[in-house]
């Protein structure tokens, strides 16, 4: 009697894993799909960089020579100190991490101050200071340049740092408003009970701020760090602009005047491009090592940032 | 003096925001307010030193539009490029995004790939590799593999492969996009796919009737991004001319290139609104109903 019954649980039995097979396979196959198209994506993003570090290893036999594609027959190391030398590079690396690093470090502390204000306080106006904001971001500083210029020259910091660090400081500079929409995007997530919590216990709001709400932002920083860091590393308009001596010159400016004097060899072969490839290459080695190091948390911060509301 | 708690509120949120008030006054708005008067004058850099300039009213946005023959074509160009890179920025960084949330083995280290045009993706660094690299950065650098495009495409051939150029020189300006869509997707929750996944929803229908909905916001902020980071970039024609203009032009004018920057910067925030305005509509918003 219990016969039939038995066999029908038999056959759900192997029904079922039959279909559990069916998916695990399915799901292999997209997997390797998937990781298919991971590949192929990561290589339009790495080739123009592995392109990059070859042909800085290459001399003009090598560039002209249809046969070499990737590696170099012989390592033109001698690309790198010529470059080394063109770029100054002790000297400029110096005035690049200088006014980057203090420049990021102002913008992303102001703008996490500002950013708060906006994000945990009401008063009046606030919403139409935030749509100022938003347009601080949409005027682009080209537009301006010449009033820049004025301001610059009127307060007489031309051929100094100042007009680098001083608008960071004050939230502005490049895209400070990105920034700022950033940090108040993050600290509006945030639940309410810290500060409630933090104000019975007797702090003010600038303690909650500085220990309560701060350490919280840590991958807010994080993101706007890096960025603010690397938007600062790689700008050319304003300091083409307001520095004229050398020994004052950032690594991308520099980088400008080597190809500049190399244009004259580029129009007879490719005698500078090994060179010049170079050249690039120190000038972003630091932004790659400093990714290097930081990417882990990068990637996990931006997820936390909330940067969506 | 005694204040209740809202006004304390009030005002400790104004000191927070102090700050921000006082650089945005010098450093943007009396700029963009001078940048404007000085367009309504003649004024060249002797004769602004000694003000020796007039007032001229609206003849340097005449000119702009009528007698210089650069500015228009170069604002035109812009437009073009933008009507064909944003939906291509989108739909790419989309899709990125998308592949790279999935759970594979590895799938740390593609991330970390995918941000990379963040990080080098600059201006100055990029140019520099396009430049120089012309040609061999597409993947078709091979003679092989030419020969064998043109059997296909035969007298297109060129065309395809500058396309297949600027789509990767488009590519590497979508970092901040996929960044920006991957943080979206992370914060849809994920309880609505299971709910759809049990009433038997496809992953095709379930693409289209959840995740692109929950991310319509970010998909705003992506075109707005989109729009405003290339009508910034470096490589954008009209403020190079702009800072051909003001810079390297031999008569040294400060009023002209003045009242292009105008007219470029109202034309951007005439587009960023009106972009706004017709996306914010098909946008959903969880909190409304």
């Amino acid at each position: 009697m219990n016969l039939p019954i038995l066999k029908r649980n038999d056959m759900k039995v192997s029904l079922s894993l039959q279909w559990v097979r069916g998916l695990r396979f399915r799901r292999i196959v997209m997997q390797t799909v998937v990781l298919v198209l991971l590949v192929d994506v990561a290589f339009i993003f790495i080739v123009p960089l592995l392109r990059l570090i070859s042909t800085s290893l290459m001399d003009i036999m090598d560039l002209y020579d249809p046969t070499v594609v990737w590696l170099p027959r012989r390592w033109a190391w001698e690309n790198y100190t010529r470059a080394f030398a063109a770029l100054q590079y002790a000297l400029s690396l110096r005035n690049t991490l200088f006014v980057a690093g203090i420049s990021a470090m102002l913008q992303t502390l102001s703008c996490a101050v500002i950013g708060y204000g906006f994000a945990r306080f009401r008063f009046p106006g606030r919403d139409r200071l935030f749509m100022l904001v938003l347009f601080a971001l949409i005027v682009p500083p080209h537009a301006i340049i010449i009033q820049l210029y004025l301001l610059v020259s009127n307060l007489k910091w031309l051929e100094s740092y100042w007009p680098f660090i001083v608008p960071a400081a004050f939230g502005m500079g490049l895209r400070g408003a990105l920034f700022i929409f950033i940090f108040r995007q993050f600290f509006k997530g945030l639940p309410w009970e810290l500060e409630d919590a933090a104000m019975i216990d007797g702090a003010g709001p600038l303690r909650i701020f500085l220990y309560v709400m701060l350490p919280l932002a840590r991958p807010a920083i994080l993101v706007v760090f890096l960025f603010s860091f690397v938007w600062h590393w790689n700008d050319s308009l304003e300091p083409s602009l307001y520095l004229s001596r050398p020994e004052h010159f950032f690594l991308p400016q520099r980088l400008s005047i080597v190809e500049a004097a190399l244009e004259n060899l580029q129009l007879r072969g490719m005698w500078g491009t090994g060179t010049i490839m170079a050249s690039t290459l120190l000038v972003i080695l630091p932004l790659l090592l400093l990714y290097f190091f930081t990417q882990r948390y990068f990637v996990t911060s931006i997820e936390r940032t909330g940067l969506i509301d | 003096m005694h204040l209740t708690l809202k006004q304390r509120q009030s005002i400790t949120g104004m000191t927070f925001v102090a700050l921000w008030i006082v650089g945005f006054l010098i450093f943007l708005l009396v700029p963009l307010f001078r940048n404007f008067t000085l367009s309504l004058t003649d004024a060249r850099l002797n004769t602004y030193r000694t003000r020796e300039y007039q007032y001229i009213g609206l003849g340097n946005y005449l000119e702009a539009f009528t007698a210089d023959i650069e500015f228009i074509p170069y604002l035109v160009d812009t437009i073009q490029n933008l009507v064909v890179d944003v939906p291509f920025i989108l739909a790419f960084s989309l899709a990125v995004a998308l592949l790279a949330i999935q759970k594979v083995p590895g799938n740390a280290l593609f991330r970390a790939i995918f941000f990379l045009p963040v990080v080098i993706g600059s201006a100055v660094v990029v140019g520099r590799m396009f430049d120089q690299l012309g040609n061999q950065l597409v993947l078709f650098r091979s003679q092989n593999a030419q020969q064998f495009l043109y059997i296909y495409l035969g007298e297109r051939t060129p065309a395809f492969l500058s396309f297949l150029n600027r789509s990767v020189f488009v590519l590497w300006r979508s970092g901040v996009q996929i960044l920006i869509f991957i943080a979206g997707l992370k914060s849809i929750d994920p309880s609505l796919y299971e709910v759809a996944q049990v009433d038997g929803a496809s992953p095709w229908g379930m693409f289209w009737k959840i995740t692109l909905p929950m991310l319509s916001p970010v998909v705003l902020v992506n075109i707005i991004y989109t729009i405003i980071d290339s009508f910034t970039d470096y490589f954008n024609t009209v403020l190079r001319y702009i800072q051909v203009v003001t810079f390297n032009s031999s008569d040294m004018r400060l009023g002209y290139p003045s009242a292009l920057g105008n007219i470029y910067f109202l034309f951007i925030f005439i587009l960023v609104m009106v972009v706004f305005a017709l996306v914010n509509r098909m946008t959903f918003y969880r909190g409304e109903r």
